[in-house]
């Protein structure tokens, strides 16, 4: 609680700094509105159509999370755990890693043109790797002792697989969709960017393009917003189905 | 009584270094025996060729079903106390008696992290009860743990032994608690058994003989053993 008030607080007084410094002329008012202006803007922006924008941008972030969250922790297991397989596709991943995620969309869009299925791709694509090169860590540092044990208790591959590897592994595998949330949300803002006629990244090109600072600002608090409420219900989630997990 | 286990001529190699050198001994049904040593004697490799972990060169005869007790990692954190219990069950088995049995009934639905060193250790060895293990190999099962806890959680397995007449075979670094728990100590150095060391107290036993003199002169013949 006394936690909440503080953070309440400091949004508050950042708040009143920002009005300050933009009413008072420090900085310029039309580059910088103040933030009574930027809330104008939201109010004017949700009667414009802003929460279809919402809600479209985080169905294709949700579409592309979860493909590349689950082709991640499935390809990470296999390389974590099967030899063949690591074999086989390590180099040609550690190969794609280190590729700038956005730097594939001008592709994506000869491929797929400026659709949903773009933009799931694009943000599946990014977060993969994350996603993949945790479970792959995490299946690898399955401590030797718990599967012992289980072979003890003669426990078979598929239950061994889902009751220790993949809940030993599961703070990892955590840790790397959260980095993949992160970079969804950098995902969906620049695919809709390069060409959508709907959702987030779009209203801030739109903002851009009439020189709508106010709604821009808006806009981006708005993505802000999204990005630090998914990971936190993320986290909520995941701790509702492991009361066992200590998350931060 | 019938031997649950026999070793004869056991020999454990890492590359070059031979780590079990020429084991040879006999564990009797019902019997609980204490393997002491310095660190890197071999003592948990002992255990671990014993469950069938390790590969070895060598007769080991096991009469009886193996069950291993870790020091650490010995139960699943994101089970619960009555899960873990039920992890080495056959489907449809209920984990109630070995809950009772472990007198952690109460905690069923508890996580380890919220149980203490003495309840975790109860939980691991009722988890290798409940898989009908018949021979209990135990590797440092105290060694975290506080005196008070331990010397609990010593009196506990003997009653579990008692109750249950399981074959023993631990490993542990306290040469105290391998004569108060054991019927026979075997001392390994460098991968050797070099004593056999009958602790002459019958079972059950009473925390009381710790402060006999026959307690105080076996404690230091083994010492002394153990430091040479």
């Amino acid at each position: 609680m006394k936690q909440k008030v503080w953070a309440g607080a400091a949004i508050l007084w950042v708040l009143a700094v920002w009005e300050t410094i933009s009413k008072g002329g420090i900085i310029n008012p039309a580059l910088f509105p103040p933030p009574s202006e930027v809330a104008s803007a939201l109010w004017q922006l949700l009667h414009e159509g802003l929460l279809n924008d919402v809600v479209v941008s985080v169905s294709r972030m949700g579409s592309g999370l979860l493909l590349g969250s689950v082709l991640g922790i499935l390809i990470g297991i296999l390389t974590g755990r099967v030899q063949f397989v690591r074999l086989t596709l390590l180099p040609l991943l550690q190969i794609l890693r280190p590729l700038p995620p956005v730097a594939i969309i001008p592709l994506v869009i000869v491929w797929f043109g400026i659709g949903d299925s773009a933009k799931i791709f694009s943000i599946a694509f990014a977060v993969f790797f994350p996603v993949w090169i945790n479970t792959d860590i995490g299946v690898n540092q399955v401590p030797k002792m718990y599967l012992w044990s289980a072979s003890l208790f003669g426990a078979s591959w598929w239950k061994t697989l889902r009751s220790v590897i993949f809940p030993a592994s599961l703070p990892y595998i955590i840790a790397g969709i959260r980095n993949g949330i992160a970079i969804a949300f950098v995902m969906i803002f620049v695919s809709e960017l390069a060409g959508a006629s709907e959702g987030l990244g779009y209203r801030i090109s739109i903002s851009n393009l009439s020189y709508r600072i106010d709604q821009m600002i808006a806009a981006l608090l708005v993505l802000a917003a999204l990005g630090a409420l998914t990971d936190q219900l993320f986290v909520r989630i995941i701790h509702r189905l492991n009361p066992w997990l200590r998350l931060t | 009584m019938s031997n649950a286990l026999s070793v004869l001529g056991l020999n454990v190699q890492y590359g070059s270094d031979l780590i079990l050198k020429n084991l040879s001994f006999q564990i009797k049904k019902g019997e609980i025996v204490a393997i002491v040593g310095k660190s890197g004697s071999g003592k948990t490799t002992l255990l671990h060729v014993l469950a069938g972990l390790k590969s070895f060169s060598g007769k080991v005869e096991l009469k009886e079903t193996p069950g291993l007790v870790f020091q650490k990692y010995a139960i699943y954190p994101w089970l619960t106390v009555a899960q873990n219990i039920a992890f080495g069950m056959k489907a449809g088995e209920d984990p109630e008696q070995f809950l009772q049995l472990s007198g952690l009934h109460e905690m069923q639905n508890r996580y380890p992290a919220e149980l203490s060193g003495g309840q975790r250790q109860r939980a691991a060895l009722a988890m290798v009860l409940a898989h009908n293990a018949s021979l209990l190999l135990m590797d440092e099962p105290y060694g975290a743990l506080d005196a008070y806890t331990k010397s609990k959680m010593h009196e506990w397995l003997l009653e579990v032994q008692e109750k249950s007449g399981k074959t023993i075979l631990f490993v542990t670094h306290d040469i105290e608690e391998a004569l108060f728990l054991a019927d026979r100590v075997l001392v390994l150095d460098d991968g050797r058994i070099i004593e056999e060391f009958l602790v002459p107290f019958k079972r059950p036993r009473h925390k009381d003989i710790k402060f006999s003199a026959e307690f105080g002169n076996s404690r230091k013949k083994l010492s002394e053993l153990l430091v040479e």
